[in-house]
């Protein structure tokens, strides 16, 4: 975790829309093989638009801290963000990240875009 | 909110009675020790005191004790600098896969130079497989190095065992001794050690300064040239306050074994009977029985060490993952791996390593928090099936 990023270090205490979404229609997953670390999104997407958005995580705290971040971001957020979700959008909203922490928004952004690819109409 | 220190195996608070012994070195008697004036023999005596603190807490001679900057200058200096000196005899060299960076590295950089180096492996307790190191000994073996207790795991070598076999042989016996000085009795001569190190900052005493004992007839270069300090072997203006405090944290470390370790085995048990009652799928690393007095390390399933690491510590609660010199590192515990462990469990694994100064109380709260952790993690875990 890295210390000066206050706002990573609330959203590790106290992450937002941890588990799993019944009747989720958009479910995407990473793994970083090196670290073996697994990245679960589910994310209920209505009228092109992002209802609800949870997350579980086995991984780092910044993982945790990002994943709840990032999923609190896109709530409410029109389909299309999902096609656009790069690393500098998180990392804007996020704050500095430690180096060794940047495998995280990696893993993020390959979870929303597989999220994209199984969305069920 | 209440802080608990629970990670003495990376490093200690100086306890008092080492800090008043440091005070004057700090202020009045600040002279170099290579000066001939009274301010350079006054700081001379506090290193020569030291010295012979270090020979008899250890069981060698004060000659045979050689102050450096920590156990990895130790572990640097005494691997590189026998086998270049002893190259002649032989360019094979025994050690373990679970030996702490400051021996594996410098075993890796004498492989590039052309030496051959053999990394023992370890049973699922970490304890190294007598029969294999018994196999690999050839006629150009010239070192076995074994650490005495494992940093991480807190497993304690079959030493005299190991030692007894290089001798044997006609082989040098090096051990790092840096968790095991405090924890256990250790005597060179009559454990027939040919070279020991460890650090002041683990027993209690100040940080930058450790020691190499090294007994005499051992064939090895100076560490550092340029000076005439450390009987010519480590050039450089000695670090007066810091020997002199290390001298009286041995002592006080190796007068106090008995004691301190019967409490902190107590404290320990503790720790593990309600880690195991009280949370399921744990494990405990390391060998069940014999292992340091102060090191507990679990592996929790289905959540990472480092997340759990981060969480107890916004409660006050300070422990590592695996080795403090690793933590800050992503790749995993090459010691858990050793060891055989699987991928989850060597993830998941947390060291807690007690201080003689901890409470049943503390230890209630930590069981407590822990409890709350790893529940609040498994919960966002997608390992975990139950929601």
């Amino acid at each position: 975790m890295d210390e000066s990023n206050d706002k990573l270090i609330e959203a590790f205490k106290n992450p937002k829309n941890v588990g799993l979404l019944r009747g989720a229609n958009a479910i995407g997953r990473a793994v970083d093989k090196e670290r073996s670390d697994l990245l679960k999104i589910y994310l209920k997407i209505d009228n092109k638009k992002i209802i609800e958005a949870r997350f579980k995580a086995f991984g780092s705290s910044s993982l945790i801290a990002i994943s709840s971040i990032a999923t609190t971001m896109i709530i409410g957020k029109p389909i299309d963000i999902l096609d656009n979700f790069d690393i500098s959008l998180i990392e804007n909203e996020v704050g500095e990240i430690a180096p060794h922490s940047r495998y995280c928004l990696n893993m993020l952004c390959e979870a929303l875009a597989n999220a994209k690819e199984n969305y069920h109409k | 909110m209440e802080k608990i220190y629970l990670d003495n195996a990376a490093t200690t608070p100086i306890s008092s009675e080492v800090l008043n012994e440091m005070m004057p070195y700090l202020t009045t008697n600040f002279g170099n020790p290579n000066s001939i004036h009274s301010f350079g023999r006054g700081a001379k005596a506090g290193i020569d005191k030291a010295r012979l603190r270090v020979a008899h807490a250890l069981g060698c001679n004060p000659d045979e004790v050689f102050f450096t900057s920590g156990a990895t200058e130790s572990n640097n200096w005494f691997i590189r600098e026998y086998a270049h000196s002893n190259s002649k005899k032989g360019k094979h060299i025994i050690t373990t896969k679970i030996e702490h960076p400051s021996v594996i590295e410098p075993c890796k950089k004498l492989e590039q130079e052309g030496y051959k180096v053999t990394y023992l492996d370890v049973d699922q307790f970490g304890l190294v497989k007598i029969e294999q190191l018994l196999d690999c000994i050839s006629a150009d073996t010239i070192l076995i190095a074994v650490m005495t207790a494992n940093n991480e795991v807190g497993t304690i070598q079959n030493v005299q065992a190991i030692s007894n076999i290089a001798d044997e042989h006609g082989i040098a016996f090096f051990t790092d001794a840096t968790q095991a000085v405090g924890a256990i009795n250790i005597n060179m001569k009559e454990m027939g050690i040919e070279a020991l190190s460890f650090s002041g900052h683990k027993i209690n005493g100040p940080k930058g300064v450790g020691v190499l004992c090294i007994q005499k007839g051992v064939k090895i270069a100076s560490f550092m040239l340029g000076g005439e300090q450390e009987s010519g072997m480590r050039a450089g203006t000695s670090n007066v306050a810091g020997i002199v405090g290390l001298g009286k944290a041995v002592e006080l470390a190796c007068r106090d074994v008995a004691v301190n370790s019967k409490k902190l085995r107590e404290m320990r048990d503790y720790l593990i009977r309600n880690i195991k009652e009280k949370i399921d799928v744990v494990k405990l690393n390391g060998h069940p029985k014999q292992r340091l007095p102060n090191n507990v390390n679990m592996s929790f399933g289905m959540i990472d060490g480092e997340s759990l690491t981060c969480l107890l510590d916004t409660c006050g609660i300070a422990v590592s993952t695996g080795s403090a010199c690793s933590s800050g590192l992503t790749s995993p515990s090459h010691v858990l791996q050793a060891m055989g462990l699987s991928q989850d469990f060597v993830k998941g694994a947390v060291r807690f390593s007690l201080g003689v100064g901890v409470t049943k109380t503390e230890l209630d709260y930590v069981i407590a928090k822990l409890v709350e952790c790893v529940n609040k993690l498994r919960k966002i875990s997608p390992k975990t099936k139950k929601e």
